[in-house]
């Protein structure tokens, strides 16, 4: 059984996806990446999450739909969320933070950024 | 990120620097859709295409050190989510000319392998920037 933080980041952008696991997993995180919303909620219950990373644009189910599940499910209700999007609108940090995420980071992002934001939030 | 020292890292930049020159025909064949539209809906469908390409690129390239393509891409993005685009054939000529800034700095940038910067003073980025931000202001 792995010892490292698991995180779920879900990401349809294929190369950022990459990206983020590449940065997280050298951070010594445990990474599982989900290429849709769906495939994200699918995979709530799978592992105790200590983190999950959600877009905003995505097929399927988006990651307002994905943190919606999240926080109605018992086991991910109170898991820190941290919210991706390339919109600049001050809109998607109202709903965001409404809808029960953690943090919000607006992409395109360096990836250190985002490595240091990650493990503030997983440190709680 | 130190993108030379490290293999890995190096060929997930060059993978993405390899999608530039597909991500410049959707963005082509997208605009085209646009500029032969003949209803409301087909034209509002295919600026959809075209904002997911500009989305996409906003929200990946300066994360691979292309901070241009961000800009250019989220001036796109912001214009075609937020703005309206002026009727008739000139408002359909003046957005295409933003599809062709986009696309002209994703073919420099897949032939180069460098960020595409002198873009950010071509007038049309320059006039982009301003419609776009204007757009998002008003969305707020």
């Amino acid at each position: 059984m792995s010892t490292q933080p698991e995180i779920l980041i879900a990401e349809d952008e294929e190369h950022i996806g990459k990206l983020i696991v590449f940065k997280l997993t050298k951070e010594g995180f445990a990474v599982t990446h989900a290429r849709n919303g769906q495939e994200a909620i699918n995979l709530l219950t799978s592992k105790d999450w200590k983190l999950l990373i959600l877009d905003v644009m995505m097929p399927l189910a988006d990651g307002w739909q994905v943190l919606k599940a999240a926080r109605e499910n018992p086991q991910t209700a109170r898991t820190p969320v941290l919210v991706l999007t390339a919109k600049s609108i001050q809109t998607d940090m109202a709903k965001s933070a409404d809808l029960g995420a953690t943090q919000f980071l607006k992409k395109p992002f360096e990836p250190a950024h985002l490595a240091a934001l990650v493990k503030k939030l997983v440190e709680g | 990120m130190d993108w030379d020292s490290d293999p890995e890292l190096r060929a997930m930049r060059d993978e993405f620097v390899g999608s530039f020159g597909e991500r410049k025909q959707t963005l082509t064949a997208a605009w085209a859709k646009v500029a032969a539209a003949k209803t409301a809906d087909d034209r509002a469908s295919a600026l959809e295409e075209v904002a997911s390409v500009a989305h996409k690129v906003a929200g990946s390239a300066e994360s691979y050190g292309f901070p241009t393509l961000s800009q250019i891409g989220g001036a796109m993005d912001d214009l075609l989510s937020f703005g309206s685009m002026p009727a008739g054939a000139d408002g359909v000529a003046a957005w295409g000319t933003y599809a062709e800034l986009l696309g002209e700095a994703l073919g420099e940038a897949a032939i180069s392998k460098k960020n595409p910067a002198r873009f950010e003073t071509d007038p049309r980025f320059e006039v982009l920037a301003k419609e776009a931000a204007k757009a998002a202001e008003e969305a707020e």
